[in-house]
């Protein structure tokens, strides 16, 4: 069965399509890539509670969130925040391999809430045989707060070398060794 | 109320498990991320992974006995439990049909300030995921806060 009947993926939406690289040559510090996730709803905490098995009842009961927690009410898990920010890497990344991701959550999102997530190239370096770049990743929710900050490393490979026709010279052509 | 500090250093055992598509198509549902490199066999033999391969979070779906090592050891009230800090290292990709092996292990505790809740405790805990190869797939670090009340 198809994927997208399989998980019952919503009409309009985008499903990200196969891409040629990025490659390492391709991206330039300042770069900046941005996904905007639809707001939180409570059916989704719970589904990301049954995904990851963290049934706190922060997540998902209310009164004991509001109750014992004093958090007024029930919150998204840090985790999930995080998830949209993968999602932002490997719709950019495709198949280019993450090293290193880390995020810290600075802001309780809650039920409603809409996060933009966005990535920006910091660095970029060779180090032994991998090319690596290095992005900082921020969210914010509808009001511009930062909910999550974070930082992602990743290897992107450079395009095969070759000598274009107009770059051939006549010094270029090979002797034949006579032996 | 503080945690027990003498969590430092206790561990889950190793917990085995099979990843299956099903848990990688229900993190996928709920963060409503359809890469086909995660979902679709056909797209994702195409690509450099050479099949589908685990979305960047799915270590999170592994804490065989977290909530045990939580609740028993740290003496944590889940519901002042919050989500600080979380760092992932990526050694080799994680397939459906892998056999995986975790554990999880507290390897800090204390009491800091904090600017928004004031005084609280704090613990980390490393995930780590390994094969039966004994080869590390993916690696952990997660910071907790606990707030007094």
């Amino acid at each position: 069965m198809d994927f997208k009947q399989r998980l019952a993926v919503p009409n309009g939406v985008e499903v990200v399509q196969k891409i040629e690289g990025p490659y390492f040559e391709d991206i330039h510090i300042g770069m900046e890539i941005e996904l905007s996730k639809p707001a939180i709803t409570r059916l989704q905490i719970a589904k990301f509670a049954g995904a990851s098995g963290d049934f706190n009842p922060s997540h998902v009961d209310e009164d004991i969130a509001r109750d014992i927690g004093g958090m007024g009410g029930v919150f998204a898990h840090g985790m999930l925040g995080m998830g949209f920010m993968g999602q932002l890497l490997t719709d950019f990344l495709w198949d280019r391999p993450l090293r290193l991701f880390s995020t810290k959550a600075t802001l309780i999102v809650r039920p409603g809430d809409v996060l933009i997530c966005k990535a920006s190239v910091v660095k970029k370096w060779v180090e032994d045989e991998e090319n690596i770049v290095e992005f900082d990743l921020v969210a914010v929710n509808q009001k511009g707060e930062v909910t999550h900050t974070g930082k992602a490393e990743a290897i992107l490979p450079h395009r095969p070398i070759e000598i274009k026709a107009n770059q051939k010279r006549p010094y270029l052509v090979q002797h034949r060794v006579i032996g | 109320m503080p945690i027990n500090l003498n969590a430092l250093g206790a561990e889950t055992p190793w917990s085995r498990s099979v990843v299956t598509q099903d848990r990688i198509d229900a993190l996928c549902s709920c963060l409503g991320d359809y890469n086909p490199l995660f979902l679709n066999e056909e797209v994702a033999t195409q690509s450099e992974n050479k099949g589908i391969v685990a979305p960047p979070t799915f270590i999170n779906c592994f804490r065989d006995f977290k909530t045990a090592l939580v609740l028993s050891e740290t003496e944590v009230d889940l519901p002042l439990l919050l989500h600080g800090e979380q760092v992932i290292r990526y050694f080799k990709p994680v397939r459906p049909g892998d056999v995986v092996l975790h554990k999880i292990k507290v390897i800090d505790a204390g009491r800091k300030k904090s600017k928004t809740y004031g005084e609280l405790s704090f613990f980390t805990v490393l995930i780590k995921l390994k094969n039966e190869a004994d080869e590390r797939l993916v690696e952990a670090t997660q910071l907790f806060f606990v707030r007094d009340n």
